[in-house]
C-alpha cells in the first residue's frame, strides 16, 4: 500500500507519545479504513463506530509497540478487521432491529433528495447499476475472499495481506486467485442476469 | 469483462500455479525477506516460483493465461478501487471525533502505558482524623423515632462512628456542595434537569456452558435508533456490573471483578487508571453515587466508604456497618438492607451528615423481604411491593422515616395479578408494571394513591416474563427501564423458546418498537436512562 510520506518516523514518534504524529496518521488512514470497513458492512453507523473503536484502540496501544518495526498500515487495518470480527459474531447472538422513523417525522421531509438527484447523468446511472452490482458480488463470496480482494485494490501486497489477517504467504495466494476466479464468475453471471 | 478461449491450447499442469502466483511472477527476482521466517509453505512456494520462472518462456498456455489473468485483475482492481473510493462518501468523517476523544483521553491522562497504575492509591492519600474522645460516648447521641424494631447494638456502633465519619467528611469540604442536592433512587431527583434522558444503557453479555464474554456496553437513543460503546470491551472482563446512572446522567458506575479484586470505575475514563477504587472480591458488596463526584462503596467487613470518582480518594464513614445491599441517597440520608438476621431484607437509613444520629428501619415489613424499594423524587416516600411468592399485587408506601406505612395496591382493589413500581411520572406520581390477562401494563397511580389508570396495554407483546429464566418471578427491576419522568419506557422481555426481545415503548407518542433480539445465552444488564450523547 501507498504509504504516508515519512511514515516510519510518524509511527516512531507517535509510539513516544507524540500525539500531533498520530493526528497525522489519523487524517492519512481514518478515510481509507472507513471506506473499507463501509465496503463490507454497508452500515455506514457501524463504520464510524468501528472508525473510531479502530484508531483509539491504535493509540492507546502504540506506547506498547516496537516503533521501529511496526508496519503501521497493516497493524491499523488488522485491528479494524478485529473489530469487525468481533461485531460479527457480536451479531450472531444479537440483532439490532433496523430503526425505522414514526411516520410523519418532520426531520424526513429534509432527508428526502431534491429533484435535482432525479436529474441523473447517464453516467452516473451507470455508476450506481456498477456499483450495486460489485457490492452484490461481494455480498456472495466468502467475507476472507471479499476482504482479500478490497485489501488487494487497496494496494496492500501479498505481504502485508498476510500480515493484516494473521496468515501464511502462500495461503493468501491461494486465497487471492481462488476469490478472482470467483469474483470473475459471479460477475460475469450476474451482469448477465442485469442484461436479459 | 470477456473470457479467452484457452480450449484451442495444449492444457499445462502448471497452469493453475502460475494464476495463483500471477502478482510473484510479475515481480523480479525472489520475494523473500532477509531475516524473515517462513512457513514451509511460503518456502515451496518460493521453490515452485523459480520453477514457473524457467517453464513461463517456453509454454503458450500459461502465458495466455498469464495475460488474460493480468487484464482481470486489473479490471477487478480498478472497479473494486472505484467500489472502495465511493465508500468513503456515504459515512461522514470521524476524525474530528477521533481527535477529540485523543485529547480528552490526554487531558485525563488516562491513556495506557503513559503512567503507571495507580493500583491502591487511594489508601495514601487518605488521612483519617483520630476519633475524638467526646464523640465514643452514647451520651451525645440523639436517637431518631423509631417506628418500628429497635436500635441493635451494631447499629449504635454504627451511630458512633457515624459521628465521627460525618465531623471528617466536614473536613473534607463534601457536603458544603452536596448537603441540598439530592440523589435518585434509580430516578431523577428534583432540582435535577429534566430535558435530555433520551437514551438507555444496555449491558449484553454472552454465557453459554464453559465461556462467557462481554459483547458490549451500550448507550442506546430508540428514538432516534443511533447507539455507541460506552465501555469498551477490550477494557474489562464479561463479569461487568452496572450500578447505575450519575444524578446528572452523564456518567455510568460499574465494578469488575479481576485478580481476585473488584474495581469500581465510570464510563467517563479515570484518571491514570481505569478504576478508581478497588477492595477485595469476597469484602465487595455494591455501590450507589452520592453525587456527581462522590460514590458510596459497601463492603461485608468494612461498612461504607465514600469516594471520591475522580480522585480516588476515600473515607469510611461507616466502618461497622451490616450492609446487605445499598440502595440508593437521598441527602442527608443513606438507605440501605441490613445484614444481620434476623432483620435481614429490612430497609434502614442513616444520616451522614450530622452528628449522633442511627439508622432507622424504613420498612420492617417481613414481606418486604426481597423487595426493591423506590423512594419517590422528593424524598418523602418509599415504595415496595410484596414479595414475588405472594403472587398478588401489594404495593406498599411509607413515609421516608417509616412511618404512616400503608397499602396503595392491594387484592382487595383489583385482582390485576402481580404488580411492582418501576419509578415516578413527570408530576411525580408512582407507576407501576402489573401482569394483567397476560399482559405486561404500565398502570399509574393517582396522586392520592390506591386509584390508578393503565398508561400502557401490553410493553412486551407476547412475553412470558420480564426476568431472566434463572429467576423465578415474572417482573424484574434490572430488566425494567423506566425513563426519569415518564416519556419512554425500554423492558428485556423472554418468551417461551427462550429467546430475548428488548422493546421500547414512547409513552408521549404511545408508539412501540423492538429494538434488539437476543438468544437465549444472552445476559442483559438495564441500569437506567441517562443524558450521555449518542453521536
Amino acid at each position: 500500500m501507498k504509504a504516508l510520506e515519512d511514515e516510519p518516523q510518524l509511527t516512531l514518534e507517535a509510539c513516544q507519545g507524540s500525539a500531533m504524529a498520530f493526528e497525522t496518521l489519523v487524517v492519512y488512514y481514518e478515510p481509507r479504513i472507513r471506506r473499507m470497513l463501509y465496503s463490507l458492512t454497508q452500515d455506514s453507523q457501524l463504520t464510524q463506530d468501528l472508525c473510531q473503536e479502530t484508531l483509539l484502540s491504535a493509540y492507546r496501544a502504540l506506547p506498547r509497540m516496537d516503533g521501529g518495526e511496526l508496519h503501521f498500515a497493516p497493524w491499523l487495518y488488522r485491528i479494524a478487521l478485529n473489530q469487525l470480527r468481533s461485531e460479527w459474531r457480536r451479531r450472531k447472538h444479537v440483532t439490532w432491529i433496523p430503526f425505522a422513523s414514526p411516520q410523519g417525522n418532520e426531520d424526513d421531509v429534509f432527508d428526502e433528495p431534491g429533484e435535482e438527484y432525479l436529474v441523473s447523468s447517464e453516467l452516473f446511472e451507470e455508476r450506481l447499476v456498477q456499483r450495486d452490482l460489485i457490492q452484490r458480488v461481494l455480498d456472495q463470496l466468502p467475507r476472507a475472499s471479499a476482504l482479500c480482494l478490497l485489501l488487494d485494490a487497496e494496494g496492500f501486497s501479498y505481504r502485508e495481506i498476510a500480515e493484516i489477517l494473521q496468515d501464511t504467504l502462500s495461503a493468501v495466494r491461494s486465497r487471492l486467485s481462488r476469490a478472482r476466479r470467483s469474483f470473475q464468475q459471479i460477475y460475469t453471471r450476474l451482469d448477465q442476469e442485469g442484461r436479459s | 469483462m470477456k473470457q479467452v478461449d484457452l480450449r484451442s491450447l495444449p492444457p499445462c499442469s502448471m497452469s493453475t500455479d502460475c494464476l495463483r502466483l500471477l502478482d510473484d511472477l510479475d515481480e523480479t527476482g525472489f520475494t523473500q525477506n532477509p531475516g524473515q521466517v517462513y512457513f514451509k509453505d511460503d518456502l515451496r512456494d518460493e521453490r515452485l516460483l523459480g520453477k514457473l520462472r524457467l517453464h513461463l518462456p517456453h509454454c503458450p498456455t500459461c502465458t495466455v493465461l498469464l495475460a488474460q489473468g493480468r487484464r482481470v485483475r486489473s479490471q477487478q482492481r480498478e472497479m473494486l478501487r472505484d467500489f472502495l473510493i465511493g465508500s468513503e462518501a456515504p459515512v461522514s468523517s470521524t476524525i474530528s471525533d477521533i481527535l477529540a476523544a485523543i485529547r480528552t483521553e490526554q487531558n485525563n491522562g488516562s491513556r495506557p502505558g503513559t503512567s503507571e497504575r495507580r493500583v491502591g492509591y487511594h489508601l495514601q492519600e487518605i488521612v483519617l482524623a483520630p476519633e475524638s474522645p467526646k464523640l465514643n460516648g452514647t451520651h451525645h447521641h440523639e436517637l431518631e423515632t423509631m417506628p418500628t424494631g429497635y436500635v441493635h447494638s451494631w447499629l449504635r456502633n454504627a451511630m458512633l462512628l457515624a459521628t465521627v465519619a460525618a465531623l471528617i467528611l466536614f473536613a473534607f469540604g463534601v457536603f458544603g456542595h452536596h448537603l441540598n442536592r439530592p440523589v435518585p433512587a434509580g430516578h431523577v431527583p428534583a432540582g435535577v434537569d429534566s430535558h435530555g434522558w433520551d437514551s438507555v444503557v444496555i449491558g449484553l453479555t454472552m454465557a453459554a456452558p464453559g465461556m462467557s464474554k462481554l459483547i458490549g456496553i451500550y448507550n442506546y437513543n430508540p428514538a432516534n435508533g443511533r447507539h455507541i460503546d460506552l465501555v469498551s470491551s477490550s477494557q474489562v472482563p464479561d463479569n461487568i456490573r452496572l450500578d447505575g446512572i450519575s444524578p446528572d446522567g452523564r456518567n455510568l458506575l460499574y465494578q469488575f471483578s479481576a485478580s481476585g479484586h473488584t474495581m469500581y470505575s465510570t464510563s467517563i475514563p479515570v484518571k491514570g487508571t481505569n478504576f478508581f477504587y478497588e477492595l477485595k472480591d469476597e469484602n465487595a458488596v455494591n455501590a450507589v453515587w452520592m453525587d456527581n463526584d462522590h460514590a458510596l462503596i459497601a463492603s461485608q467487613h468494612n461498612g461504607v466508604a465514600l469516594v471520591n470518582i475522580h480522585s480516588g480518594a476515600s473515607i469510611n464513614v461507616f466502618p461497622t456497618l451490616k450492609v446487605k445491599r445499598l440502595t440508593f441517597f437521598h441527602a442527608p440520608y443513606l438507605y440501605f438492607i441490613g445484614a444481620i438476621d434476623p432483620y435481614e431484607g429490612t430497609l434502614y437509613r442513616i444520616k451522614l451528615n450530622a452528628a449522633g444520629t442511627s439508622p432507622q428501619i424504613v420498612s420492617a415489613s417481613p414481606t418486604g423481604k426481597g423487595s426493591s424499594y423506590w423512594l419517590s423524587p422528593d424524598g418523602s416516600t418509599i415504595y415496595y411491593a410484596e414479595r414475588e411468592e405472594s403472587g398478588w399485587p401489594h404495593i406498599r408506601s411509607a413515609n421516608s422515616d417509616g412511618s404512616y406505612p400503608r397499602e396503595m395496591l392491594s387484592q382487595d382493589f383489583t385482582a390485576a395479578g402481580y404488580a411492582k413500581p418501576i419509578g415516578f411520572a413527570l408530576d411525580n406520581s408512582l407507576e407501576a408494571m402489573r401482569l394483567s390477562s397476560g399482559k405486561f401494563q404500565v398502570i399509574k397511580f393517582a396522586a392520592t394513591g390506591q386509584q390508578f389508570q393503565v398508561v400502557l396495554d401490553d410493553a412486551a407483546p407476547g412475553a412470558t416474563s420480564l426476568c431472566g429464566p434463572e429467576v423465578a418471578a415474572v417482573i424484574c427491576d434490572g430488566d425494567v427501564a423506566f425513563a426519569p419522568y415518564g416519556h419512554g419506557l425500554v423492558v428485556t422481555a423472554y418468551y417461551m423458546d427462550g429467546s430475548q426481545k428488548m422493546w421500547f415503548d414512547d409513552l408521549t407518542t404511545k408508539t412501540q418498537s423492538l429494538l434488539l433480539k437476543l438468544d437465549s445465552k444472552m445476559n442483559v444488564q438495564l441500569p437506567g436512562w441517562d443524558r450521555i450523547p449518542v453521536k
